[in-house]
């Protein structure tokens, strides 16, 4: 038990420079956090959808020998055990996707049948290039391998999210050993009184803690505040989006749960290291 | 009496200096009164701060209490520390909070219960002649109050010894009387007295007391001439 009244520490003002810095630096891991968490959202709902989904695409230049090599195509992986649904694309559907490509319809250009399939769980797509082979103009598309450019960039920009909020949590730490330094100077005479009358390290290390704990957790709280502002307003701006463009964006309850933990965790290593730099400062004196 | 401080061939350096103090051989015991005189730079303050635990010696032995000092852990300085009452020549209150709480710090930092400070720290402050002044800050106070304030801070965890710098360097004469016949009560209470002092009125007021004298970083002299100073009446009523 300390029993030292916190106003021992004068300042004149209720919250320092360090409580606008925290601010500042909670605001930003909120929103690398949520956009990491988001990310990661995006890129396991992608993997998953296109997980276990091929395309298998008939070309010919003859429409009706296209037609045919389709249907032998068709009733071949109806046949398998290993696929769980075989879905012909309409035309019309291609000839929407074709021209979303820059492709005219006027231009004359034969456009491929195409067949949607899904596999079962675990099965790889390659496994089925094999069985395609004999049927004329077929080819495999797995999903998947179409979209991993995509998927790898989602992925990258996980990392670099996860990596700019852990370079705020560390900059929350130096700010906060500057500011350990700095009322550890500023008090200093204090300090020598207390120490004098026979206070501990421990006892003076709490009063600082108190001090810029108080001062970190303020911060931390209002960055977190505007942060989650910010992220409600992309939020809102996100749903007026097409769902069939945009999926696995919206933040879960776990993932605001992690939102709200970090002035905590802010907080706690703000004080975490004022006790680390403050120990460290006294047991140099005498 | 059995020896409350001890110095044995203490020496104290700053840096790569020469010695600011040499050789100090000396035992305080338990209930007695001394004077440490010396002039101005004479090393009274740095021989304070070795008897307070504010610094180390660079060499010797110090025992407070019967318990070495200078090897001892650092963690189990506060022990000691707490058995020492300081008082500065410049006060050093805390000027953020009341008269009260400053004299309750020693209290607050061995943890008292809530009652025991009050009771305490009420009847001090009455005894120092403070007691209407308790929730007054550090500043609204003069200069003899606030010594006053740091003699009650000193005493109020009753510790077994009091070591005073300068205690009257800021104050009336008056005002000097007054807060060193508060110190003679402290020791006629059984608490030993250690006031660094180069006031010659001060030092004739008190013929009881042992005399140490500092010249240079050296202890001699210690019951000669300054026990009998040639301005031997008290100004102080």
């Amino acid at each position: 038990m300390t029993g030292l009244a916190p106003d021992l520490l004068a300042q004149r003002r209720l919250l320092g420079p360090l409580a606008w810095v925290i601010a500042a630096i909670c605001l930003i891991a909120t929103l690398a956090s949520a956009t990491a968490l988001t990310l990661d959202h995006g890129a396991r709902s992608l993997a998953g959808s296109l997980a276990g989904r091929a395309t298998v695409e008939v070309s010919s230049d003859d429409p009706v020998e296209r037609e045919r090599h389709a249907e032998a195509a068709l009733r071949l992986l109806r046949g398998r055990p290993e696929i769980v649904a075989a879905t012909p694309v309409s035309q019309a559907e291609v000839a929407r996707l074709a021209e979303q490509l820059g492709a005219d319809a006027e231009d004359g250009l034969e456009l491929p049948t195409l067949i949607d399939v899904t596999l079962r769980p675990g099965v790889s797509a390659d496994a089925l290039t094999a069985q395609l082979l004999p049927i004329p103009g077929v080819r495999l598309l797995p999903q998947a391998q179409t979209l991993a450019p995509l998927a790898a960039v989602l992925e990258a920009l996980d990392h670099v999210a996860l990596g700019v909020a852990l370079v705020a949590a560390v900059s929350a730490l130096l700010a906060s050993g500057l500011a350990a330094h700095a009322a550890l100077a500023a008090h200093e005479a204090a300090a020598d009184i207390l120490h004098a009358l026979g206070a501990t390290d421990r006892q003076l290390s709490r009063l600082l803690e108190r001090r810029i704990g108080f001062e970190a957790l303020a911060g931390a709280v209002l960055g977190s505040l505007m942060g989650g502002g910010a992220i409600l307003f992309i939020a809102a701006k996100l749903q007026g989006l097409d769902k069939g463009q945009v999926t696995g964006t919206s933040l879960h309850f776990g993932d605001w749960a992690v939102l709200a933990a970090i002035p905590l965790l802010l907080s706690a290593a703000a004080v975490a290291m004022t006790r680390v730099v403050v120990m460290a400062r006294l047991a140099k004196a005498a | 009496m059995a020896g409350i401080v001890e110095f044995q061939k203490v020496g104290l350096r700053y840096g790569r200096g020469a010695e600011t103090l040499s050789d100090l051989d000396f035992v305080l015991e338990r209930g007695s009164f001394h004077l440490l005189t010396g002039p101005s730079g004479a090393g009274k303050s740095s021989l304070l701060s070795l008897i307070t635990l504010a610094r180390r010696p660079s060499r010797g032995l110090i025992r407070l209490f019967g318990e070495d000092v200078v090897t001892i852990d650092r963690a189990r300085l506060p022990a000691f520390r707490r058995r020492i009452g300081i008082v500065y020549q410049d006060f050093r209150l805390i000027p953020s909070i009341s008269v009260f709480e400053n004299v309750a710090l020693p209290l607050r930092i061995v943890g008292a219960h809530p009652n025991e400070i009050d009771a305490s720290v009420t009847e001090l402050l009455a005894w120092v002649g403070l007691d209407a002044r308790a929730r007054a800050l550090p500043s609204m106070l003069s200069g003899g109050e606030q010594q006053r304030v740091a003699i009650a801070r000193a005493v109020v965890t009753r510790p077994d010894l009091i070591v005073a710098d300068e205690p009257t360097g800021n104050v009336d004469p008056e005002m000097a009387g007054r807060i060193f016949h508060l110190l003679e009560s402290l020791n006629r209470l059984g608490t030993t007295v250690l006031i660094a002092t180069h006031d010659i009125h001060l030092i004739g007021r008190a013929p009881q007391a042992a005399m140490m004298r500092l010249n240079r970083g050296t202890l001699d002299d210690p019951t000669g001439a300054l026990r009998h100073p040639p301005a031997r009446q008290a100004p102080y009523p």
